[in-house]
């Protein structure tokens, strides 16, 4: 167990039938870092992202936050997810508390009264400090623009992460300006002293933000390497795998 | 790329438009009569019952007499209660052909139990409940926990099982007679407030509750807007769905209750009871791919079918031309519904801009 780690992945292994998704990944994040997670389509990225988040139960290994071992998915990880993961129909302020609503009574989970003025008021809160305006809490996300939705998605990962956040390419979907908003949102992240996964096609982007690239090649861990513009080639060929397909200097990436 | 090495601390994630200097009072009366305009179109199923009544009320002078909309509301209690249970199963995207038939098997049960076993009276109500619960485990265990394939067949087959269980109960004849508190419950009134209207009432209540304010009912809404998201969120979607169906036999049995008590007999349900159920859950406003959906306008939906039968008998038109009436009314309010959702999207995406301060 390294000294500062806030998660720590173990050997992780995750079989579906007789393939191997993930294979004996090991590697962990640092307080206030920010790593990406870099690989091909079916590298085994979103599976990893499913263990750490707690859907997925690994078939070998342990992944462990702040030292003691993830179990269910209340454990205090965010998750940012691809498809954003928003209830159209559902207001802005439930859609941040969506499975983890304020109740009275608290338990047994799920049969209390969802107490809407205080998940108004926190969604509120929760909204301001991370300075997105959003005019109506109560405005279904349906009606929201691309930028707000997707502003919104990251405000959850954010709002429930103690320690770490887990963002799913964050920018896919987005314009140049809206990407860059999410770029130096996330960058603020270790600011506040949350850790940040980041996977992500983009190079330029995780040169940008990231301090470290971890790579994975069908579900095998392949390289860990500073996310830095040096390193631009080498993350590259660790994502394709022995030599270089370069076509004027770029990749089929992207 | 933009260089980001540096944080920004004070960045705006959504750049928006900016904040207006002085929002001007135009746009804030626009505003409000957007919002306005907005309540009016949501409240489109209460506005279609209050033409239909309109135009009822022109043709015959005794339609909206008390005595006769006290008709009107018992004769369209037994379909609002099973709409009721039908709409559970819509919110999350899904449809429950059978509870037509556990209405009819319960309404059986009763008499049965009641004809052969007079001091077992006492029992009925309980027992139709326990069906319910069992019926509705049943399909739960088919569609959730086996996933057997989709609900549609499944119920459309336990449909006909639950149909054939009710003739070899019956022995294929109606069977007249029930507990004197079933009969009670459909025909005395409280409070001047019939029982049938009463029961609506209460349990529509409860449905309300469970769906906007419990967790567990706002994660159905939240099952059928988006399934996927729901399991990604923490929500136990398996655990909501199974819960959903039992839900579902349970209104049908109460329904049960209702209509043995009505009636004062069991009879095997002919299969349209639930299609009427479901056609007032659509007129009601409810959207059938799931998390759209309003309890007490399911329950104007239902007043409507009753409505529409109640004035056709008044004009004495011939019993023959009701089904083409609801038939009628059913696609029109689905019509109108579509027409509402992207009208209604125009204004709040408009509502939203006015709000923003942006060009008008």
């Amino acid at each position: 167990m390294t000294a500062n780690a806030v998660l720590e992945v173990a050997g992780v292994t995750k079989r579906f039938g007789n393939h191997a998704a993930l294979d004996t990944v090991s590697f962990a994040v640092q307080e206030r870092e920010v790593v990406a997670l870099l690989g091909d389509n079916g590298a085994g990225k979103s599976t990893l992202v499913k263990c750490i988040s707690g859907i997925h139960r690994p078939d070998q290994g342990s992944i462990y936050l702040e030292g003691s071992p993830v179990a269910g998915q209340d454990s205090g990880i965010g998750v940012v997810y691809q498809d954003l993961a928003l209830f159209d129909n559902m207001s802005v302020a439930e859609n941040l508390f969506a499975g983890r609503e304020p109740c009275w009574p608290r338990f047994p989970r799920g049969f209390g009264l969802v107490k809407r003025r205080t998940m108004l008021d926190e969604a509120r809160r929760t909204l301001h400090r991370l300075e997105v305006k959003i005019p109506n809490l109560k405005t279904p996300v349906g009606l929201l623009s691309g930028g707000q939705r997707q502003a919104i998605a990251v405000s959850k990962g954010i709002a429930f992460a103690r320690r770490i956040v887990v963002l799913d390419e964050p920018t896919a979907a987005l314009g140049i300006r809206e990407r860059t908003n999410v770029l130096r949102l996330v960058r603020q992240l270790p600011e506040a002293g949350i850790a940040v996964i980041l996977i992500s096609h983009n190079l330029e982007e995780v040169i940008a933000v990231a301090d470290r690239a971890v790579i994975l090649r069908q579900g095998k861990m392949v390289g860990e390497v500073a996310a830095t513009a040096e390193n631009h080639e080498t993350m590259v060929s660790l994502i394709v795998g022995g030599s270089l397909p370069l076509i004027n200097g770029k990749t089929g990436q992207e | 790329m933009v260089e980001l090495k540096k944080p920004a601390l004070g960045s705006t994630l959504v750049s928006g438009h900016p904040e207006p200097d002085g929002t001007t009072q135009a746009s804030q009366r626009r505003s409000m009569a957007l919002t306005v305009a907005l309540r009016l179109i949501a409240a489109g199923p209460l506005l279609v019952l209050l033409c239909i009544w309109l135009v009822f009320s022109l043709l015959s002078p005794y339609f909206l007499s008390t005595s006769n909309v006290t008709n009107i509301l018992v004769q369209s209690s037994s379909v609002a209660l099973l709409a009721l249970g039908a709409l559970v199963v819509v919110m999350v995207g899904s449809l429950d052909l059978s509870l037509g038939s556990t209405v009819g098997l319960c309404t059986i049960v009763g008499a049965v139990i009641f004809r052969d076993y007079p001091s077992l009276g006492w029992f009925v109500i309980p027992l139709l409940l326990l069906i319910g619960l069992a019926i509705g485990i049943v399909n739960a265990l088919c569609i959730v926990s086996l996933r057997i394939g989709n609900a549609f067949i499944v119920t459309l087959g336990m449909l006909y099982v639950i149909q054939s269980l009710s003739y070899v109960v019956s022995g294929g004849t109606q069977v007249p007679g029930v507990p004197n508190h079933v009969i009670a419950l459909a025909n005395e009134s409280l409070f001047g407030i019939p029982g049938p209207v009463l029961l609506v009432i209460a349990c529509g209540g409860l449905l309300w509750l469970l769906l906007n304010r419990v967790a567990w009912g706002r994660w159905i809404v939240a099952i059928g807007g988006n399934r996927d998201a729901a399991s990604k969120v923490g929500i136990p979607t398996r655990k909501v769905l199974f819960s959903v169906y039992i839900i579902a036999s349970v209104f049908a049995a109460v329904t049960g209750i209702l209509v043995a008590g009505l009636n004062n007999s069991g009879t095997v349900d002919n299969g349209t009871s639930i299609l009427q159920a479901i056609a007032a859950v659509v007129i009601g406003g409810a959207s059938l791919t799931g998390g759209r959906g309003s309890v007490w306008y399911t329950v104007v939906g239902a007043v409507i079918l009753g409505s529409i039968t109640n004035g056709l008998t008044l004009l004495s038109v011939s019993p023959n031309w009701t089904p083409f009436a609801i038939g009628a009314v059913l696609v029109a309010a689905v019509g109108l519904d579509t027409l509402r959702t992207s009208v209604e999207g125009k204004l709040r995406i408009r509502q939203a801009q006015i709000q923003a301060g942006g060009a008008v």
